[in-house]
């Protein structure tokens, strides 16, 4: 293709959406979006279509309820009044909000509007019923957390109109001078660091002639660190490293401003819960609260866990003691258990000091080497041995967590390259494995287009005779001729099933089959028996001239799909969960099952009934022995979901339909794909063969049914009428008719008869 | 019954089922494609959130007790229809109790809500219609992006709905500023599609 002069035409930018231009044209036009605003504003108009898509996306981040609406609580209201369901209906709602530093355990229940603390005397009264009184002028709604240094407390912001979280300094400390200004001091320092791992501060006050001091920050949607440390279970490994190369990239932010933590631990480690990312927080607030503990007891208090052994000796303490403190943390992750355990604080100093916890790789055989070495070089008793800054840490920890997989850049933490310097100590080994380049990814690969844009307009005439059969209750999910082509059983979405005489194209019977959806109907090649499967977890078998029930099979969950095998004397089902299950029809035995991944969506029997072949949720087309169920082929090429597969009538080609127009034709013997069918118009659900093979029939997402000429690969001719999706398509082997069942809740038949005489 | 993650809740198996109030499932699934839907309505018409919820609250609640009585019709939009005249309901209901109460609310619209309550039947139609579209775009968001490649969804998400430059994404994501316009436009029309084919199958 020749260079674009000007701008592209709507088609060429069209066919970039779809993928479909070749690599090189693809580029040009890539890079002429680069500067052109115009072909900017034409593309996403072209994408988006008549929707606005654009504008309503940016609307609902606005509109929805947000996380502090009142909604949630409607709504478990909602479910308690109803008394619905049991413990699952808590995947409805939200992780409860935010739980900030020093919260103990959280509150199962939300708090009542208006609590009688005396702890909150310090609030003036609000205006406005809906919250629990008044800082200045922030609004406060409900208290988060208690802990040693302070009150958190969520509150909304009358001047820039957002929700905070505000922590107040324990007020039997805000008598206390030296305190009160530590803390401002420190939420001062704090609010410098713009991090993306650090919660950000973003106001110091004193209220009421100076006496209250607090702190405003950014309200955290989330859990902390401790919370999901809760269970004494240790964290997957990738996800320790992930985490750990968070918070120590957090740490290298405050580091960079001179400024230490002092107090890092998994309470002080904020998880958010829509992004799951680590954001830190409490900065330099230790201090503060040491002042207050030393000054009162002469003896430093609450939890040494996470202390460095300089700390618990009240030595000078820098950098290296944040990262002493990030090892203990990681090894608690990574081992289910806090490394240094006593029955006292001073027994967990002690250990602090002279104790050297057992190797995470040996109390955990999933953390590898790597990452349990750099643990343990970060809990090196010398601030000496240590690695050299938290910088480095986070880069160590980026290329483990590269190990299991590659790094999305939106998890890469932002560290200036100029701060990565060298490890130390025992760590030093792993510096060849800094591997800058797993920060950047690399730019994607632009879809290679192998085949040119296929048009649609190449249909023939879309007068074929047809008939409607409609009034159904609900989707049409399947229909099959009945082996004389004097009839046709629909299975209905309201779980019934019905029988359509198509001579007089009335309604001849109509009866309840399953519980729920009825996925399938077919009828027995031979014997005067229908099949239907359902989402009630059924296969039955019903006599096709009474409609008396003869056999049922109860399977584990929904049944999709079922096919009977050539001879008549068995049926292969799957089911949702993966499971294939071959019966014996007379019996009535479950002869063989397998599991598969994902869910099946389609079954079928080869015509010379020694293979099966599922599609489902996994993309896979599976061939097995229909014996032993041993797998004979996996042909990967679809792109999404597979929701239809059929054999050919003889001879070995198999086809399957699914997601995203998909259409191909396989040979099941050699596993190759023969041919990929341009030009559906949507997703693509059902496929049929017809009588003698050379013709294939699908029905499709917009509405349409396609015939397509099997030795081309070239669609024919396309079936019009139906005003939604086309699930199941049927061929009558008598008449040259084709039934095609739809969203739209009826069944249209069409007369092929012209077709076939002109082909013979 | 296992959750069903597959083959989406039909309107007429969800209605089927919203009868059966131990069915989990279903309630999520409706709570989740409608609540916010309902939340969006009301709040257009005024109210402000604790109200809107309270409102909410009462059409689910409304719901879950007169879904017996509901038919299924196989008419487009006959679920819709029906949740829109419980929803215009309970707003007059609310608007009634709130004139009635007047100022005591504590909330200082009264004048403002009463003006809109006389607003012509057809812009609550059109604000219903509007509301519906955003759910449709909501789900198929949902279904979507698990099946886009996760730097092309960055791409799109840090455009589209953060808003945020197309060179501040590149930045972000590594691609090329034409890169991303591209990465916006491909899941735009993917969403696209499945807005067409909610729509289609009416699912919603």
């Amino acid at each position: 293709m020749q260079a674009v002069s000007g701008c592209p035409k709507a088609e060429q930018l069209d066919q970039l959406i779809r993928g479909e231009l070749p690599e090189d044209s693809s580029h040009l036009l890539t890079s002429h979006l680069e500067t052109c605003s115009s072909c900017q504003a034409t593309i996403e108009k072209l994408a988006s279509g008549e929707i606005p898509i654009g504008t309503i996306v940016a609307d609902l981040s606005k509109l929805n309820p947000s996380d502090q609406s009142d909604y949630w609580k409607a709504i478990s209201k909602v479910e308690e009044e109803l008394e619905i369901g049991n413990q699952q209906s808590s995947q409805i709602r939200r992780a409860t909000p935010q739980q900030l530093s020093e919260t103990s355990a959280p509150d199962a229940t939300p708090l009542p509007k208006r609590v009688a603390t005396g702890d909150l005397d310090f609030l003036e009264p609000s205006d406005d019923p809906a919250y629990i009184g008044k800082l200045q002028h922030f609004q406060i709604a409900r208290v988060i957390g208690r802990g040693g240094m302070g009150i958190v407390l969520e509150a909304f912001d009358t001047h820039l109109h957002r929700n905070v979280a505000v922590k107040v300094l324990n007020p039997s400390y805000q008598a206390n001078d030296v305190a009160k200004q530590r803390f401002c001091r420190e939420g001062r320092a704090a609010a410098a660091i713009s991090h993306e791992h650090v919660v950000p501060m973003y106001h110091v006050a004193k209220a009421q002639q100076g006496e209250v001091a607090y702190l405003v920050m950014q309200l955290i949607e989330g859990e902390t660190l401790e919370n999901r440390l809760r269970s004494g279970q240790p964290l997957p490994a990738r996800e320790v490293a992930r985490l750990g190369m968070q918070i120590a990239a957090g740490l290298s932010a405050a580091h960079k401003k001179e400024m230490i933590h002092r107090d890092i631990k998994p309470a002080n480690i904020m998880i958010e819960t829509e992004t799951n990312r680590v954001k830190l927080t409490d900065f330099g607030l230790a201090r503060a609260s040491d002042d207050i503990k030393l000054t009162q007891t002469g003896m430093i208090t609450g939890t040494p866990l996470y202390m460095s052994p300089e700390q618990t000796l009240g030595e000078a303490t820098d950098e290296r003691s944040d990262l002493f403190s990030l090892g203990a943390v990681l090894y608690e992750m990574a081992t289910g258990a806090a490394p240094f355990q006593a029955s006292s604080a001073l027994g967990v100093m002690q250990k602090i000091m002279n104790h050297t916890p057992d190797l995470p790789h040996q109390v955990n055989p999933q953390i590898k080497r790597p990452l349990s070495d750099l643990i343990m070089s970060l809990l090196a008793k010398k601030p000496d041995d240590r690695p050299e800054s938290a910088a480095a840490v986070a880069t160590a920890l980026a290329s483990i967590v590269n190990e299991y997989e590659p790094i999305s850049p939106l998890e890469t933490p932002s560290i200036a390259v100029s701060e990565v310097k060298k490890l130390s100590g025992s760590y030093r080994r792993y510096q060849r494995k800094w591997i800058l380049s797993a920060w950047i990814v690399s730019s994607v690969c632009v879809l290679l287009a192998i085949i040119t844009w296929y048009a649609l307009r190449p249909d023939r005439g879309d007068n074929f005779p047809s008939f409607v059969l409609e009034g159904n209750p609900g989707t049409v999910w399947s229909v099959d001729f009945d082996p004389t082509g004097h009839q046709l059983a629909s299975a209905i979405e309201d779980g019934s099933v019905r029988i359509w005489d198509l001579e007089s194209k009335t309604l001849r019977k109509s009866f309840n089959a399953h519980r729920g959806v009825v996925w399938l109907v077919a009828y027995h090649p031979t014997r005067p028996i229908v099949m239907t499967s359902g989402d009630d977890s059924t296969v039955r078998l019903w006599n096709s001239e009474t409609f008396d029930a003869v056999r049922e099979w109860k399977l584990s969950s929904a049944v999709r799909s079922a096919a009977f095998s050539p001879s008549g004397d068995r049926i292969a089902a799957g089911d949702r969960e993966g499971m294939i299950h071959v019966f014996d029809i007379d019996s009535g035995e479950e002869l063989i099952t397998k599991t598969q991944p994902g869910s099946i969506m389609g079954i079928d029997y080869s015509a010379n009934g020694k293979l099966i072949a599922t599609v489902g949720s996994d993309k896979i087309v599976r061939i097995f022995d229909a014996e032993s169920l041993a797998e004979r082929q996996s042909l990967s090429g679809h792109d999404g979901p597979i929701y239809g597969v059929k054999f050919a009538p003889q001879g070995s080609l198999l086809a399957t339909v699914g997601w995203h127009k998909n259409v191909r034709i396989w040979d099941s013997e050699s596993g190759i794909e023969k041919l990929n069918l341009l030009g559906s118009d949507g997703d693509v659900w059902g496929v049929s063969f017809c009588g003698d093979g050379t013709h294939l029939v699908t029905g499709e997402q917009m509405g349409a049914a396609r015939v397509w000429d099997v030795s081309t690969g070239k669609a024919v001719t396309t079936l019009r009428g139906h005003t939604s999706a086309v699930h199941n398509v049927s061929l009558d082997s008598v008449a040259h008719r084709i039934a095609t069942s739809s969203r739209d809740g009826t069944i249209r038949v069409w007369d092929m008869s012209s077709v076939a005489k002109n082909k013979r | 019954m296992t959750c069903m993650t597959d083959s989406p809740l039909t309107r007429a198996s969800l209605l089927l089922r919203l009868r059966d109030h131990t069915d989990s499932d279903a309630w999520n699934s409706f709570l989740n494609d409608y609540g916010p839907m309902l939340y969006r309505f009301v709040r257009s018409r005024g109210l402000q959130d604790a109200d809107a919820s309270d409102v909410v609250q009462d059409v689910m609640r409304s719901v879950g007790l007169a879904i017996n009585r509901l038919e299924y019709h196989k008419e487009k939009g006959g679920f819709r229809a029906w949740l829109f005249a419980i929803t215009r309901n309970k707003l007059a209901t609310h608007f009634d109790k709130q004139k009635r109460h007047g100022r005591n609310t504590g909330h200082p619209a009264p004048l403002e809500l009463s003006d809109r309550e006389i607003e012509p039947s057809t812009s609550m139609d059109q604000q219903w219609e509007l509301e519906h579209q955003r759910q449709l775009v909501e789900l198929a968001i949902a279904n979507v992006k698990p099946k886009i490649e996760s730097t092309t969804w960055i791409a799109f998400e840090l455009t589209a709905i953060q808003a945020l430059a197309a060179e501040e994404a590149s930045k972000r994501t590594g691609l090329s500023v034409g890169a991303v316009y591209v990465a916006r436009s491909r899941v735009t029309a993917k969403l696209r599609v499945e807005i067409e084919r909610l729509q289609a199958e009416d699912v919603l």
